[in-house]
This record gives C-alpha cells, sequence and structure tokens, in this order.
C-alpha cells in the first residue's frame, strides 16, 4: 500500500473514542482490539522502529505485572499503582505516537479549520506543538551547562535538594522560553499570522473509504463494549 | 519608495532616543547597508519598516515614514507583510512550523494565497533557490545554516516587494555565505528593494548601492561600496566597521596541524577521538591532537560538522570514544573528570546563568575563605566590579559573556572551550572579546569554535578543521 493516510479528523475521533473505552473500564479484549488498531495503523504508516520500541516495552509492562502479582514481596507492592497507570495509558502512548509521527501542522490545523475552531484557538495548539520540542532543546542545553558547574541532576541530587535543583533550571528555562516567544511572535507576525480570520492550505484533506472503516470499527467496538457492561450480551 | 522625515523615536522606559532627527529616502530596486555599532540604531529603522515598530515594540515615535507615499506607521505588521518581508539573526526562532514545506508555505498560507498561486511559489522557489534537499525536512534537525535559508526561502516564497535582513550572517559559515550572497543577487535582479543592516559586510559589497553609517542613533554618512573598499583600515577600523574584503586564513596557518612542530607530547593531548550518534554514524575521527599551555586552537568547519559536539566531548558532556591525558598524568581522563577541568562559554549564554546575583555566580563552587577577594579581583579584570550584586541576566551580552567566563576562572578550569563567542558582534566587541581571551589565555588552553574566520587571524596560535564523516 502506498502512503496510507487517515484524515486527522478520523485521528481525533478515533482518540476521543479510545479515550473514552479506557476511562470507562470497558472489557480487557475490547481495550486489546484498540491497543491493535493503534499498533495496525503504526504498522500500515511504516513506522516500523515504533512499532518494534512498543512492542518490547509492552512484554516489558506484562512482564513486571506478572511478577507484580505472583510474587509477594513488598518492594515490588509499592510500584503497583505506576505499573498500572502506566499499561492504562500505555494504549495513548502508541497512539498518539502514530498521530504526531503522521500529522502535518498544515494538515493538523486545515482539520481544526474544517471542524470551525476559530484561529486564536489554532495559533495556541500551534504554539504549544511548536513549543514542546523547542523545551526539550533548551533544556538538554541548560542541563549540559549545569553539568560543567557541578550541578548534576541525578535522583539522588534532586531527591536531597529539589528546590534548588528546579530553581537552577527554572530561571535559565524560563527566560529562554521568554526570549525564543518573542522572536517567536515576530516572525509570525512579519510572516502575516493573523491577518484574516481563516488561512488557505495546499494540502488537502478528506474522508475516504478506509477512514469510514476505521471509525466505524471503532465506534463498533466501544458499542460491543457497553452492550457487554450492560448486560445485553 | 520608502521615506523618512524627521524620525525619531525612544522606548518607553528608557530616557535615551535610539533614533534621532532621521531623514532618508529609499528608491524602489534600491540596496542600501546600515552600517554601524551595535545599539546605534539600525534595527530600529529596520523594525520601523516592517511595523514591529510601534505596533510590537512600544515606544515615543515621531516624525513622519511613508511607503508609497501613504504613511507606514498606520498599518499592521500583518499588513505590511503583504508588501514586506523579514529574515532575522537568530535561526532557531524564525519557525513556526516543524515541517520546511508548512514553513515554506506559511506567508502564503496566512495570506489567503489560492492553492495554484502556492503551487507555483513553491516550485519557483525550490528551482531558484536550490532547495531541494530541504524540502519535506523535519526543521529541529537542521543545521543552523539550513534553518537560515529555509528563512529566507519563506521570505521569497511570498515575493515582498521590499526585503529587510537584520544581521542575517550573524550565526552562518562561509559557505552558508555564499548561499545567502546568491540570493541577494538574485532579489537585486528580480528588482526588489533591499534593505540590510549587518557587521559582516565582505559578502555584500557587489550589491550594495548605497551605504548608511548610523552613530548614536543619527544617520553619520552616507556612502559608496568604493568608499569602504578604498578606506584605510585605521579609518575603518575607528569607525568601528569590519573587512569588506573576503577574510582568508591567515598564512600563519598553512602548516598548522594537530600535532605540535616537533613532534613532542603536549599538555594535553588527545588520541583516537571520536563521537558517535546513538544510530552509529561517526560524526568526527581525530588521530591525535597534541596541545600545550597557553595555545589558543581555533576549530573551524562547516555548519553541522559537529564542532559543538567536539567542544561538548572535550568537556566531558559528552562522553565520546577516545584518550584525553594531562602530561602530569598517565591515566585517561573519564568524563566526569574532563567537566571539573573544562569549561564551556556556550553560544547561549543565558543557558549558564541561573543565580540571582552575579557574585553568587561567581561563589557558587568557592570554598575558601579567601574566595571572596579572588572573586572581586577577578571581577575587576573583567570590568564587572561595579555589577557584583546585579542580576545576570539583566546585564547585556556581552556583560553576560563575561560572567561565565569569570566563573570559569574562578573555578579554576585549566580548559576553557568558547562556542562562537563573536556571532553577531561589531568590529569593537569583536576586539574587546579578542583582548580578554588573550588576557584569560596565561596557563591554559583554549579552543575557540568559530565561523568568524576575521576573528580566528586575530587570536588563534593554530586551527584545525572538523568534517563532517571524515577523517582528519
Amino acid at each position: 500500500m502506498d502512503n496510507f493516510r487517515l484524515d486527522p479528523r478520523t485521528k481525533l475521533i478515533i482518540f476521543f473514542i479510545m479515550g473514552a473505552a479506557i476511562f470507562s473500564y470497558m472489557p480487557t479484549f475490547i481495550v486489546g482490539i484498540y491497543g491493535f488498531i493503534a499498533f495496525l495503523l503504526l504498522l500500515l504508516s511504516k513506522k516500523y522502529k515504533y512499532v518494534a520500541v512498543y512492542i518490547i516495552l509492552y512484554f516489558i509492562i506484562r512482564v513486571t505485572i506478572y511478577f507484580i502479582y505472583n510474587y509477594d514481596f513488598l518492594f515490588l507492592n509499592s510500584f503497583k499503582g505506576i505499573v498500572n497507570i502506566f499499561s492504562m495509558y500505555f494504549l495513548f502512548l502508541v497512539y498518539g505516537r502514530y498521530f504526531i509521527l503522521t500529522t502535518s501542522i498544515s494538515e493538523f490545523s486545515l482539520a481544526l479549520e474544517k471542524i470551525r475552531i476559530p484561529l486564536g484557538i489554532q495559533i495556541i495548539l500551534l504554539v504549544m506543538i511548536r513549543y514542546f520540542p523547542t523545551i526539550r532543546v533548551e533544556f538538554k542545553s541548560i542541563f549540559n551547562a549545569m553539568r560543567l558547574r557541578g550541578v548534576s541532576f541525578n535522583p539522588l541530587g534532586f531527591i536531597r535538594y529539589p528546590v534548588k535543583t528546579i530553581e537552577y533550571l527554572y530561571v535559565p528555562l524560563v527566560y529562554s522560553l521568554i526570549k525564543t516567544g518573542d522572536e517567536l511572535t515576530v516572525a509570525a507576525l512579519t510572516r502575516g499570522l493573523g491577518l484574516y480570520m481563516s488561512r488557505t492550505y495546499l494540502t488537502e484533506i478528506g474522508f475516504t473509504f478506509r477512514d469510514l472503516i476505521f471509525i466505524f470499527v471503532s465506534f463498533g467496538l466501544i458499542l460491543l463494549g457497553i452492550l457487554i457492561k450492560g448486560g445485553v450480551i | 519608495m520608502i521615506s523618512f522625515h524627521d524620525v525619531s523615536f525612544k522606548y518607553i522606559e528608557k530616557k535615551e532616543y535610539i533614533l534621532k532627527n532621521i531623514n532618508l529616502d529609499i528608491q524602489k530596486g534600491e540596496t542600501v547597508l546600515f552600517l554601524g555599532k551595535s545599539g546605534t540604531g539600525k534595527s530600529t529603522i529596520l523594525n520601523i519598516i516592517n511595523g514591529i515598530i510601534p505596533n510590537y515594540l512600544e515606544g515615543d515615535l515621531s516624525g513622519q515614514v511613508t511607503l508609497n507615499g501613504k504613511n507606514l506607521t498606520s498599518s499592521s505588521i500583518q499588513e505590511l507583510s503583504k508588501q514586506i518581508g523579514s529574515v532575522f539573526q537568530n535561526p532557531k526562532s524564525q519557525f513556526f512550523n516543524l515541517d520546511t514545506t508548512d514553513e515554506l508555505l506559511f506567508g502564503l498560507s496566512n495570506h489567503r494565497a489560492n492553492k495554484e498561486k502556492m503551487e507555483q511559489r513553491l516550485s519557483t522557489t525550490i528551482s531558484n533557490l536550490k532547495i531541494k534537499n530541504l524540502v519535506d525536512r523535519n526543521i529541529f534537525q537542521l543545521s543552523g545554516g539550513e534553518k537560515q535559508k529555509i528563512a529566507y526561502s519563506s521570505v521569497y516564497m511570498t515575493d515582498p516587494d521590499i526585503i529587510i535582513f537584520d544581521e542575517p550572517s550573524s550565526n552562518l559559515d562561509s559557505d552558508a555565505i555564499e548561499d545567502l550572497r546568491d540570493l541577494i543577487e538574485r532579489l537585486k535582479k528580480e528588482g526588489k528593494t533591499i534593505l540590510i543592516a549587518e557587521h559582516r559586510i565582505y559578502y555584500l559589497m557587489d550589491y550594495v548601492d548605497r551605504i548608511v553609517y548610523m552613530d548614536q542613533g543619527e544617520i553619520k554618512e552616507i556612502m559608496s561600496a568604493e568608499q569602504i573598499i578604498n578606506m584605510s583600515d585605521e579609518k575603518r577600523q575607528a569607525m568601528g566597521i569590519r573587512s569588506p574584503i573576503t577574510p582568508v586564513l591567515h598564512d600563519r596557518f598553512k602548516f598548522s596541524n594537530l600535532g605540535l612542530n616537533d613532534n613532542k607530547k603536549g599538555d594535553l593531548s588527545i588520541k583516537d577521538f571520536s563521537y558517535s550518534h546513538t544510530y552509529g554514524k561517526e560524526l568526527w575521527y581525530i588521530p591525535e591532537l597534541q596541545c600545550e599551555k597557553n595555545e589558543i586552537i581555533g576549530i573551524l568547519g562547516k555548519n553541522g560538522s559537529g564542532k559543538t559536539t567536539l567542544g561538548y566531548t572535550i568537556s566531558g558532556i559528552l562522553k565520546g570514544k577516545g584518550k584525553m591525558k594531562l602530561s602530569s598524568s598517565n591515566k585517561s581522563l573519564k568524563a566526569r573528570h574532563r567537566r571539573k577541568l573544562c569549561s564551556m562559554i556556550m553560544q547561549d549564554v543565558n543557558h549558564q546563568l541561573f543565580l540571582d546575583t552575579v557574585l553568587k555566580e561567581l561563589l557558587f563552587l568557592a570554598k575558601k575563605d579567601d574566595s571572596l577577594d579572588k572573586a572581586r579581583k577577578i571581577a575587576e579584570k573583567l570590568d564587572l566590579l561595579e555589577y557584583l550584586e546585579a542580576h545576570p541576566l539583566s546585564l547585556s551580552g556581552g556583560q553576560k559573556q563575561r560572567i561565565v567566563i569569570a566563573s570559569a576562572i574562578m573555578d579554576g578550569k585549566k580548559i576553557i572551550i568558547f562556542d562562537e563567542p563573536t556571532s553577531g558582534l561589531d568590529f569593537d566587541s569583536m576586539n574587546n572579546v579578542s583582548e580578554l581571551i588573550k588576557n584569560i589565555a596565561k596557563d591554559k588552553i583554549i579552543f575557540i569554535i568559530s565561523h568568524d574566520i576575521e576573528f580566528v587571524n586575530k587570536i588563534c596560535t593554530r586551527v584545525f578543521f572538523l568534517d563532517k564523516g571524515k577523517k582528519l
């Protein structure tokens, strides 16, 4: 199959249905099928590396859970909560990765525009998406600078001096994010962002038969789950 | 096309006017270069033309600025963006999208251009500016030079009549500057009006119609490129203008290499040094490098060749592979030992200042009682004495740089690595930085990562080139 693509709106719909399924404690096999769908989407988009990474991660979680529930060591018990939460949100991790890897910003904002989200909110979302990698880059650089002055961010140091560690990190990080934000705003304004209430796009998005299948299956599954939980089936 | 009539400007919080009674007429199709020391108002003039002043940066603006006879200051930045494109200094903060193609289309998308226009401009831009290799890439993974290329390409996409460049070459190597030169040549052929504020000027000399020399907010002189080229070095340097001739590496570097001349062991020896990305590709490899105290060693190489990574590896932020030894001991230094030995003055010094006074910054690692005296002495040497109680982030860029240098000396670091210490500096500041580095070089080994050949010629005792993926 060449270039498997779904409409960003389809991706959003599937995302919300999956969320609903997880938070309403659907039967395990239903959540499992959603997980399978998430993996399938990654696979169809040819993101093999991530498929491998997440399958390995999934097995690690499973094995950990097995040990926690079968061997009653005290120290393992304290991890119970963390592992449970992690396994519950694992699906979001896989699906979120798929979403980010396969949706360009222009596609995403075009989708938002089509579902009539105002430009103001679109810009906020755009800026957020732009800022995540920036924070990572800046953080890394600050982290490096501090290591040269003998401040290290190992867990022990953090436990011993939590306030200090955050303080050292906080000042340069906030400063550089404000500065970047300022320069970014100027760059965006001089390129005309916000001149009109809406923008035009070269990319096209649209529903295909493929989208309908995925939406239909996602809806069907949650319906099935509701029927089972309600004791109808 | 653009005319300034008795224009003065000051920022709200400042007392001093940054522009005083500016009168200037710029013709259609003209290429004008604004010269002068930092803070003399070059950028301010450009910011008035693209509307950043008074729309985004507020202050008292008096006098009249017109664009094609219409009052310019009443238009919003976005309205002006249809006629005026702006390229700024920092490649890191000029892009708004994650993907290069989205970024190229960003302006047209905001201007509500139709699909045909978008497609047509996209293919024109890609072929005219030769950026096929940059299409559909993640911008965060591009080198600084490539990012800057995307920045001016996306301005070219919207086909504006006037293009403003505010110190566009600050973070570029000489190859990337050649690309910028090609762009300006093309824009000039297309009849665009080009306005540039810049310190490194050699690449512009063939295209500039007029040079506006500014000092303390006033236009002091209007010159031609020939006048600058024919000017005596003394006069030009007194005006704080950098060389108009393409700088070439000084002859004394001809025989410079990685070893010392007589093959003896240096105070610091580096062997089989390399760094590989997590996915396995080797970024660079250094078979052997011997360094002696008092040396100032230049590390040159293109944007993206891994110069900063080399700095990180020497200083122990990155582990890397290979051996690094001091002559005093036979043991190879591990990353954590190297971190104790080295300091790095990063390109963005803001990342290195995290305390609330300069004095605290200097005393951060100090344990002895006489530390305060020592700190005061170092501060005096670096012109920081009167700022000891000031907040580091409230000071100027040069002062911040000096604080980081001062704390490196305070911590007793033997090896100091400077990453692009002169990016975006005018002639005087460049001179100050080189004097400063010479002053502190005694008994230390200094590495300088730089694109700035003029600066390297002035200061380095030896240079070597890094080339991506190649053995030296």
